[in-house]
């Protein structure tokens, strides 16, 4: 990412709603629902305070360092050791991610739209996105996200509007769902479900002031954590618990209820496009932030060269999981489930860090 | 300068490419290649698990208009469909054994009824359920049957008049749950979730051939009247097949199959699914018979209609359900035969509380009936009972499918007659002896 670029909150905040809520699209209110039963929207309102407790923390640290991104952090704390391990952190987290997100997404379009396409065929549609969006750059990626990501927003609301006749409210009942513990206890790891929120690490050089750069933190959760709550309650509201930890994508699953007449029906089309679109708008951001890591981390000047590089690495990657189950396995186990743990972890440690080494500007000092 | 120009270069050669592999992908199929399939037929086999019935539409016969009778295993002549029917061991094996005869592959997409013979539906459809659940082609929107004859009759059978496209035929036939009450409106998405649940058991339509070829074969033997204790047969006091009615279309449909789990334990007619309905909230309105309340040999044709869901309240004691049901209902007057002038002040609330008292009776045999014959929930009363429990445990250890059958209800019925129609007042027929009655 060229310093000079200057990203607006709108923008900012858009691209991190779709790294976030990606998840909505393939599978997260089926998990919640596994999670919690009947109880995942308390869940989902549980974690989402969480993790504005959490970042509240994390903000510290770029409050001390303005301007500086999560790598040049990890340099001014730790020297080259700290940006290198950081560096390398971030880089395996966005490129596992994306290997992750792209297996899944291709094998959930093989199972509802393209039965007879090879696996390859349809990955290399995503990868020939990621690679287009390489080389374009980041803020190509980020302006696309500020006008598409509306879109893609208004295209689920709809699904969540057409689909409101079918809530039954009776079906959130018992309230506790699998019980307290599995609320607020396990329910705690699940602040996981945020890791998306790790993309902003890397804009505090492009959005002018630590000022902008809380706000859009905020309103990214914030919003992420409302899209959340609507997507679990809604479809625990319509398909009911058991039944419903059973559907392999469950906003697909509720598109496919819709249904007004004889003649409105059929449209899960509409999901499939703002779908991929978002699925694109994910993998590129996601790769290229890897690319961009690992550039700060061994300082290279350019990430033009690791684009196809880096693209095929990730091509190869997802298809390293046997099957579809044992991906959302792996995505379960250790993006969801642990994910907080590099996301939230190492920030908390730099601060540390910083604060018992005395670098950054503390508040003592601004006054 | 250079560069730009193979920039250009590159990103033409690119979405020529992508038009090319995306108009020819490997999934490219054209509609007039597939053979679009509208109704199943699930039967026990005879040298086989399974008895498949298909039947397809013919798109080229729907257009141009189609006759009656069926079309057999090849298609041709004038029908809109055609039906086939193969024995195999599992729903998708027939499908492949059909697709090896058919020249085009058939299609689930457009199905619009699954039809399982009663037979079978008796032993238990779970493993066909899943079968059709888990499959992408199949809409969540199919309409369950439970035929009383074997599947590919009633299939046979089905054969539109009014209609050319046969899938619009079932669409429109089935609807007819919100203008006569006498089938419950149940697709398959609902059908499946309510075997899974653990508060509502699982329903579905039934249908059959009718048994008369003429008007002089009419008789009440099968009829349900004698059991309710009506005098005469109701419209409703039927189950498919032995409505006393001729017609080109010798399908029909009436009367609800009531299911435990994924096995059918019994059936209610065609007044009993009103009742259903009504006690679940899913009646909308129908023409409704009540005897006269001061001339018992003549009817008072009411509209009755469901504007507001039923309050359902439920206690619990020793697991014992006492489950309260306030149903609201209203209604137009269509007819009043013996031209009492029901109409006049006063006189309404007669002809209302005569018609509550009816209902109140049928709602609350219809109640007993299923909980303690049937032992199943179809009208999703557990639903009501999941406020009172804090955790899902705690739901699940007190059994609602159980424990429905020890119920005991308690039914109140409000039925406000709002409009009389064209008609303000009553009077009756006066001949050359005077006034009728």
């Amino acid at each position: 990412m060229p310093e000079k670029i200057t990203i607006g909150k709108w923008e900012a905040v858009c691209l991190l709603l779709n790294t976030i809520n990606i998840q909505i699209f393939l599978n997260l209110p089926r998990y919640v629902v596994e999670i919690s039963g009947t109880s995942g929207w308390i869940l989902s309102i549980y974690i989402t305070i969480l993790v504005l407790l959490i970042f509240s923390v994390v903000l510290v640290l770029f409050k001390r360092f303005p301007g500086k991104d999560i790598v040049g952090i990890g340099d001014t704390v730790a020297g080259k050791i700290g940006r290198i391990t950081v560096g390398l952190i971030f880089t395996l987290l966005s490129f596992s991610a994306t290997a992750v997100v792209l297996r899944e997404f291709s094998e959930n379009v093989k199972i509802i739209a393209l039965p007879n396409s090879p696996l390859s065929f349809i990955m290399s549609f995503f990868i020939i996105g990621i690679v287009v969006a390489g080389f374009l750059g980041f803020e190509t990626i980020i302006r696309l996200n500020g006008f598409i990501i509306p879109v893609i927003a208004a295209g689920f609301l709809t699904i969540i509007l057409l689909v409101s006749p079918l809530i039954e409210f009776n079906n959130v009942f018992p309230i506790m769902g699998n019980g307290f513990m599995s609320v607020f206890g396990e329910g705690f790891l699940k602040v996981s479900l945020f890791i998306g929120i790790s993309m902003i690490y890397w804009f505090p050089p492009f959005l002018k002031t630590f000022n902008g750069f809380r706000t859009v933190s905020y309103w990214s959760l914030a919003l992420s954590g409302i899209f959340i709550l609507l997507s679990v309650f809604v479809y625990s509201a319509v398909i009911e618990y058991p039944a419903a930890v059973e559907s392999i994508m469950p906003i697909y699953a509720l598109s496919r209820l819709i249904e007004f007449g004889r003649f409105l029906e059929r449209i899960e089309p509409l999901f499939l496009i703002i779908w991929s679109l978002s699925a694109f708008l994910y993998t590129s951001a996601c790769l290229f932030c890897a690319i961009y890591g690992f550039k700060r981390a061994f300082n290279l000047p350019f990430t033009r060269p690791l684009v196809i590089p880096f693209s095929i690495l990730a091509f190869n990657v997802a298809f390293l999981p046997e099957d579809i189950m044992s991906t959302i396995e792996f995505d379960r186990l250790y993006f969801r489930t642990l994910g907080f743990l590099p996301v939230f972890g190492v920030p908390i440690l730099l601060l540390l860090i910083a604060w018992l080494r005395k670098k950054g500007v503390s508040q003592k000092q601004k006054a | 300068m250079r560069t730009s120009f193979l920039y250009r270069i590159l990103l033409i050669a690119l979405t020529v490419t992508f038009c090319l592999m995306l108009s020819g992908c490997y999934d490219a199929r054209e509609t007039d290649d597939l053979a679009y399939v509208i109704a199943i037929g699930l039967d026990k086999g005879k040298t086989n698990a399974l008895r498949l019935t298909l039947q397809y539409a013919v798109p080229k016969n729907i257009g141009s208009g189609g006759g009656g009778g069926q079309g057999g295993g090849g298609g041709g002549g004038e029908n809109p469909s055609s039906i086939t029917t193969v024995e195999t061991p599992t729903l998708w094996s027939g499908l492949n054994m059909v697709n090896n005869y058919t020249s085009r592959q058939v299609n689930m997409a457009h199905v619009k009824a699954l039809v399982i013979s009663e037979e079978l539906a008796r032993e238990g459809i779970e493993r066909y359920l899943h079968a059709v659940i888990r499959s992408r082609e199949f809409r969540p929107s199919t309409h369950v049957v439970v035929s009383t004859r074997p599947a590919h009759e009633y299939i046979e059978a089905a054969q539109p008049i009014l209609e050319l496209n046969p899938a619009k035929y079932y669409e429109l036939a089935f609807r007819s749950s919100d203008y006569t009450g006498f089938i419950p409106r149940i697709n398959l998405h609902d059908f499946y979730f309510n075997t899974e649940s653990l508060h509502q058991q699982g329903y579905a339509i039934i249908s059959c051939v009718n048994q008369y070829e003429d008007v002089n074969e009419f008789n009440l033997n099968r009829s349900t009247f004698k059991e309710k204790g009506h005098k005469g047969p109701f419209e409703g006091d039927f189950y498919a097949g032995d409505v006393t009615r001729v017609g080109d279309v010798k399908a029909e449909v009436i009367g609800t199959a009531v299911f435990d789990g994924a096995k059918m334990v019994g059936k209610l007619d065609g007044e009993e699914t009103s009742y259903f309905l009504m006690s679940a909230g899913q009646f909308v309105h129908a023409y409704w018979s009540f005897p006269d309340p001061r001339v018992p040999d003549r009817f008072v044709i009411l509209d009755v209609r469901q504007n507001r869901k039923p309050k359902i309240n439920i206690t619990l004691a020793n697991d014992r359900p006492f489950i309260t049901l306030r149903l609201n209902l209203e209604a137009d007057i269509l007819s009043i035969q013996s031209g009492e002038n029901y109409e006049a002040p006063g006189q309404l609330d007669i002809l209302e509380a005569h018609a509550e008292e009816i209902l109140k009776k049928g709602t609350l045999r219809t109640l007993n009936k299923t909980a303690h014959q049937y032992r199943s929930d179809i009208f999703g009363f557990g639903r009501h009972a999941r406020y009172m429990f804090l955790t899902w445990k705690q739901w699940e250890e007190l059994n609602w499918k159980e424990i429905f059958q020890n119920s005991e209800f308690s039914v109140s019925v409000d039925l406000n007659i709002r409009r009389p129609g064209l008609m303000i007042r009553s009077s009756p027929a006066v001949s050359s002896q005077g006034k009728t009655q």
